[in-house]
């Protein structure tokens, strides 16, 4: 039984070397242990055990006893450990208090990428069956798009109507040869519609010409990055690829940082195989451009606002803050911690989906009791409770800076911060969406 | 036949022959398994490039200076951070200890020499550069010695005693025992990537830096065969390092470090433009 499910697991592994290339291998064979990366990760503050190169050590294991021949004889003194469900158990309590924010990677005196080990690792913890429940649903759902219920239906109507009442009365539905195409999510749908209104708002002013699916593209694509299922990964990508290729758009904008831009940005043509369709922009590097060039005109408000870095969108996309806008516009006041140094939230790839609240948001829509799976699951609230400790560290040093506003461009972040911060010494400090900021002080 | 003279004349071609193929398999293993013929997005450096006119317009000394960027980024972080780890990791281990030591003291260079007689002669000439800093050791000694007491106090006699092998030695013995109790205390704190191999190659290099500081500065009252089987031991743990060197976590200072600064340049900054 036990060499069954060895062997089994071990084909996992052999299916995910098709993702081991040269830059993995040096993921996995030069780190130095030398503790730099330690500081920076929002994990390692809350207990010292889970710091990047100890979260990265596991699948570094997993693969010295699948390849390295030498470290195979030698077993544990070589640090090579079997695939086995004890062993992948033990590595899920390391890997999904990563969120792959990226920090460790911009600090590393060896250009080491600990999250993307981890990711790698959640991906053999799939293949076991050890994911859990809430995450594998929701990618389950994504990929077979069964996310497509009535109430989703529902919203999605309730907010093509909206945008009609903004838009002359048009939606734009599928329309071809149009400049943008909005990728709209059952996220957005849920948590950020204002987002989605006030970025038509907004592209309408500017005279861009927009398009929108016929229904969304998915729950928060790719579900496949936050879980490490490569196919369901490379599957929402080709998904979204194909549809702004048949509408013959410039351009996908996305309005939710989250992992989606890097993941459609830079990481789609790897996973999918498939070439870009056209230009991949996020929200903030489109008004930024408009800005610099004089072509987006905000009123100056008297509060001293911040911005808060998404990972996603820094370190993984290099989109830096948009200066032209938020230093015109606003009393900008800069983090200690921002840029290529900002913390995570706390709502990174998978733990946002943990969350309680959003598991209630979602379970209403999507039909699905996703918050009795939350309760069944020891490990998912331990670790849920685990990303919004993180959250409220981050929302602490938030308050140091005194801004009145934050803004930033995620959902996650979004959902995150406003939480932490509500429950905190200051919850009159707002939490907005760069879009929304943009939208309401357009001239 | 003694450890000195076998270790010399029997095990040194073996040790290099060892330590080329390990290198070769390693270097092979990288370029074998690169994913090359896959599509890839669209590079930040180029829409920079397109906006600006060409490649060349982002500027020459834009990417000298993110080349430098990448390499310092982790240096400024550790003395942000973690200043007893700056010191006794990278001032006193790699920059005072290793680097000084195996490149600059005089018999060390010697022993490249030999080993690699193209330094000395031909494709890259080293000589001169070896007998600059030489000549700069000797007017900075001279300086010393005549100067007067203020002089003598100032940072050049400092850099002076600083620079002395004996001085280094020490320096690199303390922070090896820096790192061994370091990992120490992590591995009682629970942290996992702390491997016996660590250890392993922490007390090879003491063993190497040990036989050398006591072959260096044992009395000259010391009897030759002491002598003789302390250098061996010293050239025995060095080619043990050398030979191993692919293998083990110090090939980051001959390859993995260089290919993960190269590739973070590549990834973070080119492609996505961080």
């Amino acid at each position: 039984m036990m060499r069954a499910e060895s062997k089994n697991l071990e084909k996992a592994f052999w299916r995910l070397s098709k993702y081991i290339e040269s830059n993995t291998i040096h993921y996995v064979e030069n780190c130095i242990s030398c503790g730099i990366c330690y500081e920076i990760c929002p994990a390692y503050h809350l207990d010292h055990k889970y710091a990047p190169a100890p979260i990265g050590e596991w699948f570094r294991r997993f693969y010295r006893r699948q390849l390295n021949p030498i470290a195979r004889v030698l077993g544990k003194l070589a640090h090579a450990y079997p695939l086995t469900i004890e062993n992948l158990m033990k590595a899920r309590e390391y890997v999904y208090r990563c969120t792959n924010c990226g920090a460790c990677y911009m600090v590393c005196a060896a250009g080491i990428d600990s999250g993307h080990l981890a990711l790698l690792t959640k991906s053999l913890i799939n293949d076991a069956g050890l994911t859990p429940q809430v995450l594998k649903t929701l990618n389950e759902m994504e990929l077979k798009m069964t996310y497509l219920t009535s109430k989703v239906q529902d919203l999605y109507g309730k907010l093509i109507e909206e945008i009609k009442k903004i838009a002359g009365g048009e939606a734009h539905i599928n329309e071809p040869d149009r400049s943008v195409y909005i990728p709209i999510s059952v996220c957005d749908l849920v948590f950020a519609k204002d987002v989605i209104i006030s970025t038509i708002r907004i592209l309408e002013k500017l005279g861009i010409t927009w398009t929108i699916p016929d229904v969304p593209v998915g729950i928060r694509p790719p579900m496949g990055y936050v879980i490490g299922d490569f196919t369901s990964y490379a599957a929402l990508i080709r998904r979204i690829y194909l549809n702004a290729k048949e509408l013959n758009c410039r351009i996908i904008l996305v309005t939710d940082c989250g992992y989606m831009y890097p993941a459609l940005r830079f990481e789609g043509p790897y996973i999918a195989e498939i070439e870009q369709p056209c230009k991949i922009l996020s929200i903030v590097e489109l008004l930024e451009d408009y800005a610099e060039r004089g072509l987006l005109h905000l009123r100056k408000i008297a509060d001293v606002a911040t911005w808060h870095d998404p990972c996603m969108l820094m370190r993984r996309g290099g989109v830096e803050y948009p200066h032209a806008i938020l230093e015109e516009s606003t009393f900008f006041t800069k983090l200690k911690w921002s840029g290529k140094y900002s913390r995570c939230c706390g709502g990174g790839s998978h733990m946002f989906f943990l969350q309680e609240e959003v598991a209630k948001a979602l379970s209403e829509v999507l039909e699905v009791d996703l918050v009795k799976m939350l309760e069944k699951d020891t490990f998912a609230r331990k670790i849920a409770e685990f990303g919004y400790e993180m959250a409220k560290h981050r929302a602490q040093e938030i308050i140091e800076n005194g801004p009145k506003i934050v803004i930033t461009a995620c959902t996650s972040c979004i959902f995150m911060l406003r939480k932490a911060i509500s429950e905190s010494t200051m919850p009159f400090i707002e939490v907005k969406h760069l879009a929304e900021f943009v939208a309401k002080n357009m001239l | 036949m003694d450890l000195l003279t076998f270790v010399l004349w029997y095990l040194s071609i073996p040790t290099v022959a060892i330590f080329v193929g390990g290198m070769v398999y390693k270097v092979m293993r990288y370029a074998l398994m690169a994913r090359i013929l896959v599509p890839k997005p669209e590079f930040r450096w180029r829409e920079i490039a397109i906006r600006k006119g060409s490649f060349w317009d982002i500027g020459f000394w834009h990417w000298i200076k993110e080349l430098i960027a990448v390499f310092l980024r982790p240096i400024i972080w550790s003395l942000r951070v973690n200043v007893l780890d700056f010191v006794g990791g990278l001032l006193m281990l790699h920059i005072l200890g290793v680097i000084l030591i195996l490149f600059l003291v005089g018999t060390h260079v010697g022993i490249w020499f030999n080993y690699v007689p193209y330094l000395k002669l031909g494709i890259i000439d080293l000589t001169p550069l070896i007998l600059l800093i030489e000549k700069i050791w000797f007017f900075l000694c001279l300086a010393v010695k005549y100067s007067t007491k203020v002089v003598a106090l100032s940072p050049w006699s400092i850099i002076v005693i600083a620079g002395n092998a004996y001085v280094l030695a020490l320096c690199v013995l303390a922070a090896i025992a820096y790192k061994f109790v370091d990992h120490l205390i992590k591995v009682k704190r629970g942290i996992i990537n702390i491997r016996p191999g660590d250890f392993a190659a922490l007390l090879l290099l003491l063993a190497v830096v040990l036989t050398g500081f006591l072959t260096a500065f044992s009395p000259i009252t010391t009897p030759i065969p002491v002598q003789r089987l302390l250098l061996g031991l010293h050239v025995l743990f060095g080619e043990i390092f050398f030979m191993t060197l692919p293998f083990t976590k110090f090939s980051h200072f001959l390859f993995g470090y260089w290919y993960g600064k190269i590739h973070e340049l590549y990834d973070a900054y080119a492609k996505r433009g961080v």
